[in-house]
C-alpha cells in the first residue's frame, strides 16, 4: 500500500474513531447506570364482580296464639334506651295473646325515654307493677335502686315473670336489676368471623336447651349480642367459632338464659326484635315464644296489690243498710281504678266481691274469716296479731279462691269503714298489713 | 499561522490526535448520555407525612404519583407513608394510581409510624413494602357511617319520593350488606396483591387488626423490615439501575407548580388565572402542617379561600340551601381510628 493511501486510511480511521468512542462511552455509561430491565408485573386483574353477599332467608311463621288475661308492664322510667317502635314486633304478639300493655315512662319526640317528670317515680313504678302479670325491662340507662329491685323481687315471688334485655351497642345499667336474680350481662359482644349474617357481629345460634322459649327453633340470628351468665342453665349456646370481644379464650357463650325458677329470661340483644331482623330465620318464632313466656305466668296477688286482684266487674255487698254512704264511696274508689262495680243486696258466688260490714255483721262472712283464722268475738283475733280491742279498729281481708276474689272490710263503726276507704284511696293501707292477706287498722 | 505550526505538528503525531479524538468522543458520548438521553437514572422519593386520605389529599398524592410515572428520568419510586387511611374511594384511587405507576417503574413503599386501612391499601399497589419494626400496619376493613336508624323515618307529606329507598338509599340491613361487600373487595385486593405471601388465611388478617411491622412481615402483609435507604436500594435493584441520583418529587412538583403559578400571575396579575388552570390543585391544600404540593413560598391561605368557578367541590348542604331533606348519607371509610405508635 502506498504511503498516501495509508495516510488517507489513518485519517478516515481517526475520523471514525470519534463516533465510535462516543458510542462506546455512551454504551458503557448506559450499561453502568442501567444494568438490567424492569420486569413489570402484569396489569391489575381483580374480579370484583365475583363479590356477592349471601343473605339469610326470611322465614314465614304463622301461629294461632292462646288468649290469656293479664297485663305486661314495660319499664320506661329508667331512661331506657329503646323506642316503642323498635319492640313493636314483641308488643304485637303480646297483644295477640289478649294481654294489655302498659309502657310506663315519658318519651321525647324521637320516641326515646327521658327522665320521668314525676315527684316520685318509684311510687309510679310500684303502682304499675302491682297491676302487672309480667314485666319487661329493656336497656335501662339509669340503675335500679335497691328499693326498686326489692319491688321486682317481690313481684317475682308472687309469680310474676320478668324479661330482661340488654344490648352491647347501647348504654344500659341492666345489671343493677339482673344481679338480684343471679343474672349478669357480660361486657363486650359476641362475634363470629367465619359464619355470619351480613356482618361478623350478627351471629347464628343453633344450639338450644329444650324449653318453652326454644320450642320449634332451629336457628336464630342475634345482631350484636352480649353474653349473659346465670345461675340457671343457658337457653341458647354459641358454637366454637363465636368469640367474645373481651375474652381471649374461646368458650361457649349464652346469648339467652333463663333462671332456674323459670321466672326470669335474659337476652343479650335487643335489635333482633327490630324489623326486618325479627323475621330472619327463626327469630319470629323466638319472639312468639318470648310472648308466650310473658303471657302464661301465674301471677299471685295479695292485699297490698289492691285493687288489681279484682276483676273488671265487681259487686259491692253491704253488711248493713247504714253503710250505703260507704258503699257509694267504695264504688267511686273502684271507678277511679277503671273497675266497674255495683252495690248488691245478696252475694253472687261467681263474682268478685267487696264486702263492707261492721263487726256485728261478721257472721255473714264467717266462712271467709274462719278460713283465714280470723275470729270476731269480744275482741278481734288474727293469726298474726294478739287479741285486739275492737273499739276504734278495722280489718281488711283479701280472700282468694280459685274462681273469685273477695275483699272484706270490717270496722267497729261506719266511721272506721270510711277511714279505711280513705286509706285505700291514699295507699296508706299498706302500713297496716300484718300478712299478705290481712290488714289491721286503728281507726280514730 | 506559524504560531500554530507546532500544534499542527503535534497533532500530526497519531498518538496525540488519537487521544484528542478519544477525549472528544467521551465528551460527545457523555453529552448525549447525560443531556439528551437517557440521562443519569433517578430514584424518585415521595414523602407522605401523616395524612388522612381525603379527596383533596388523594388528589395531591395522585399528582405526585402521576409526575413520577410520566417523568422518564425517574427509574423507580420510593414512597414513605404515614397514614391511617381515610375515605374509601380516595384510598382506592391511590391504590389504582400506585398500581398504575408500578406497571411502568418499580415502586417501593416504606411504612413509617402508621400505615393502616386505606393507607395500607395504597401500599398494596407497590412492588415491595418495607415496614419499621414498630410500625403499626394493617387495619384492613371498612367503616360505614352514619347508616340509617333501625326504624326508617316516616315519609313527609311535603316531599314526594319515587321509591321506598329514594331518601336513604336502603334500609340499615342493606347498608350492612353493602359494608360487607366493601370489606370483601378490600380482602380481594389483599388476596390478589399478597395472596401467595400470606402465611395465615385471608379471613384472619382482614379482621381489622393492627399488627406491628415485625408481625406484618411474619404474616406476609409486608415484605421486609427496613428503612428509606433499604427502600432506595431495593427500588434501584428492581429497576436495574446504579449510580442513580435521588429526586424529591414533592419538591419538584411544588417547584413546577410555583413556576406555573408565577407565570399565570405575571400574565394576569392575580391568582384568579391560576385558579382556572389549577382548580383542583388549589383546592388540594395540604391537610396538615403544610403537607402537599405547595410549600412555604405559596400563599396557601389566599389560594385556599378563592371561590372556584362552577362551584366544583362545593358542600352539598351549601350548594342546595333550600333542599328540605338533610343531606347526610353514609360514607365509607378505610380508616383506622385506634391508638397510634
Amino acid at each position: 500500500m502506498s504511503a498516501p493511501l495509508l495516510n488517507m486510511g489513518l485519517k478516515i480511521g481517526l475520523f471514525l474513531l470519534l463516533p465510535i468512542v462516543a458510542l462506546a462511552f455512551f454504551l458503557g455509561a448506559y450499561f453502568f447506570f442501567y444494568r438490567g430491565g424492569y420486569d413489570a408485573p402484569p396489569p391489575l386483574n381483580i374480579s370484583f364482580e365475583d363479590i356477592v353477599q349471601p343473605t339469610s332467608s326470611q322465614a314465614s311463621f304463622t301461629e294461632v296464639p292462646q288468649i290469656h288475661e293479664g297485663m305486661l308492664l314495660v319499664d320506661g322510667v329508667h331512661r331506657n334506651e329503646f323506642t316503642k317502635a323498635e319492640i313493636s314486633s314483641l308488643l304485637a304478639k303480646i297483644a295477640d295473646r289478649g294481654y294489655s300493655i302498659d309502657i310506663v315512662g315519658q318519651t321525647a319526640s324521637d320516641g326515646r325515654f327521658i327522665r320521668l317528670r314525676s315527684d316520685n317515680p318509684f311510687d309510679l313504678f310500684a303502682q304499675k307493677l302491682r297491676q302487672a302479670d309480667s314485666l319487661a325491662v329493656i336497656l335501662p340507662n339509669e340503675p335500679f335502686s335497691s328499693r326498686e329491685a326489692d319491688l321486682v323481687e317481690r313481684f317475682l315471688d308472687k309469680g310474676g315473670r320478668l324479661l330482661l334485655i340488654g344490648d352491647p351497642t347501647r348504654d344500659h345499667d341492666i345489671n343493677s336489676l339482673a344481679e338480684r336474680f343471679g343474672v349478669r350481662f357480660q361486657p363486650g359482644y359476641l362475634y363470629n368471623t367465619k359464619e355470619y349474617d351480613l356482618n361478623f357481629q350478627n351471629i347464628y345460634v343453633r344450639d338450644f336447651r329444650p324449653d318453652l322459649l326454644t320450642q320449634g327453633i332451629s336457628q336464630v340470628v342475634f345482631y350484636t349480642t352480649g353474653s349473659v351468665k346465670s345461675s340457671g342453665p343457658g337457653l341458647a349456646y354459641t358454637d366454637g367459632n363465636t368469640r367474645s370481644s373481651v375474652l381471649e379464650r374461646v368458650e361457649q357463650f349464652f346469648p339467652m338464659v333463663k333462671t332456674s325458677d323459670d321466672q326470669v329470661v335474659a337476652i343479650g340483644d335487643m335489635t333482633f326484635l327490630v324489623p326486618p331482623r325479627n323475621s330472619i330465620l327463626d327469630n319470629d318464632r323466638l319472639i312468639s315464644n318470648i310472648a308466650d313466656f310473658l303471657t302464661t305466668g301465674q301471677r299471685r296477688f295479695d292485699l297490698g296489690d289492691f285493687p288489681y286482684f279484682l276483676g273488671d266487674d265487681v259487686e259491692i255487698l253491704l253488711g248493713s243498710s247504714t253503710l250505703i254512704g260507704q258503699g257509694t264511696a267504695a264504688k267511686a274508689l273502684l271507678t277511679g281504678f277503671h273497675i266497674n262495680s255495683r252495690i248488691v243486696g245478696s252475694e253472687d258466688i261467681t263474682q268478685d266481691t267487696v264486702y263492707l260490714g261492721l263487726y256485728r255483721d261478721a257472721s255473714d262472712i264467717a266462712q271467709y274469716l274462719e278460713v283465714n283464722g280470723i275470729r270476731v268475738g269480744d275482741s278481734l283475733l288474727t293469726p298474726f296479731t294478739p287479741d285486739l280491742d275492737k273499739e276504734g279498729s278495722g280489718l281488711m281481708l283479701f280472700h282468694k279462691s280459685p274462681d273469685r276474689n273477695v275483699f272484706v272490710i270490717l270496722g267497729d263503726t261506719e266511721g272506721s269503714i270510711t277511714n279505711m276507704l280513705d286509706q285505700l284511696e291514699s295507699s296508706a293501707f299498706r302500713t297496716g298489713l300484718v300478712s299478705d292477706f290481712v290488714g289491721v287498722y286503728r281507726t280514730p | 499561522m506559524s504560531r500554530l505550526a507546532p500544534l499542527g505538528r503535534l497533532a500530526s503525531k497519531w498518538y496525540i490526535s488519537t487521544s484528542i479524538i478519544i477525549g472528544l468522543g467521551i465528551i460527545l458520548g457523555s453529552m448525549v448520555f447525560f443531556n439528551v438521553w437517557p440521562g443519569k437514572p433517578k430514584i424518585g422519593i415521595i414523602n407522605i407525612p401523616f395524612t388522612v386520605i381525603t379527596d383533596r389529599s388523594a388528589f395531591e398524592i395522585a399528582s405526585l404519583l402521576e409526575y413520577a410515572r410520566l417523568e422518564d428520568s425517574i427509574a423507580a419510586v420510593v414512597i414513605t407513608i404515614n397514614s391511617p387511611g381515610g375515605g374509601a374511594a380516595a384510598s382506592e384511587e391511590l391504590f389504582f394510581e400506585t398500581a398504575k405507576l408500578r406497571e411502568k417503574k418499580p415502586v417501593v413503599v416504606v411504612m413509617n409510624d402508621l400505615v393502616a386501612s386505606g393507607g395500607y391499601m395504597m401500599a398494596l399497589g407497590a412492588n415491595f413494602i418495607y415496614a419499621k419494626p414498630s410500625s403499626f400496619i394493617g387495619g384492613i376493613g371498612v367503616i360505614l357511617s352514619p347508616v340509617p336508624a333501625f326504624i326508617p323515618r316516616p315519609p313527609n307529606e311535603r316531599d314526594v319520593l319515587t321509591g321506598p329507598f329514594k331518601a336513604e338509599g336502603g334500609d340499615r340491613r342493606h347498608y350492612v350488606s353493602l359494608t360487607d361487600q366493601l370489606k370483601q373487595a378490600f380482602a380481594q385486593l389483599v388476596s390478589t396483591q399478597r395472596g401467595d405471601l400470606l402465611t395465615k388465611p385471608l379471613s384472619e388478617v382482614t379482621q381489622g387488626q393492627i399488627f406491628s411491622g415485625i408481625e406484618g412481615v411474619r404474616l406476609g402483609l409486608v415484605d421486609a423490615i427496613g428503612g428509606r435507604t433499604d427502600a432506595i436500594e431495593k427500588a434501584a435493584s428492581l429497576a436495574g439501575v446504579s449510580g442513580y441520583d435521588l429526586e424529591d418529587i414533592n419538591t419538584e412538583v411544588s417547584r413546577i407548580f410555583n413556576q406555573k403559578r408565577e407565570r399565570a400571575r405575571g400574565s394576569s396579575g392575580s391568582d384568579e388565572a391560576l385558579t382556572q388552570s389549577f382548580p383542583s390543585r388549589i383546592k388540594g391544600q395540604g391537610e396538615r402542617n403544610g403537607f402537599g404540593l405547595f410549600q412555604e413560598d405559596v400563599n396557601s391561605n389566599l389560594l385556599g379561600t378563592l371561590a372556584l368557578p362552577g362551584g366544583i367541590g362545593e358542600d352539598p348542604n351549601t350548594a342546595l340551601p333550600n333542599f328540605p331533606l338533610k343531606i347526610n348519607g353514609p360514607n365509607a371509610y378505610y380508616l383506622y381510628v385506634g391508638p397510634s405508635p
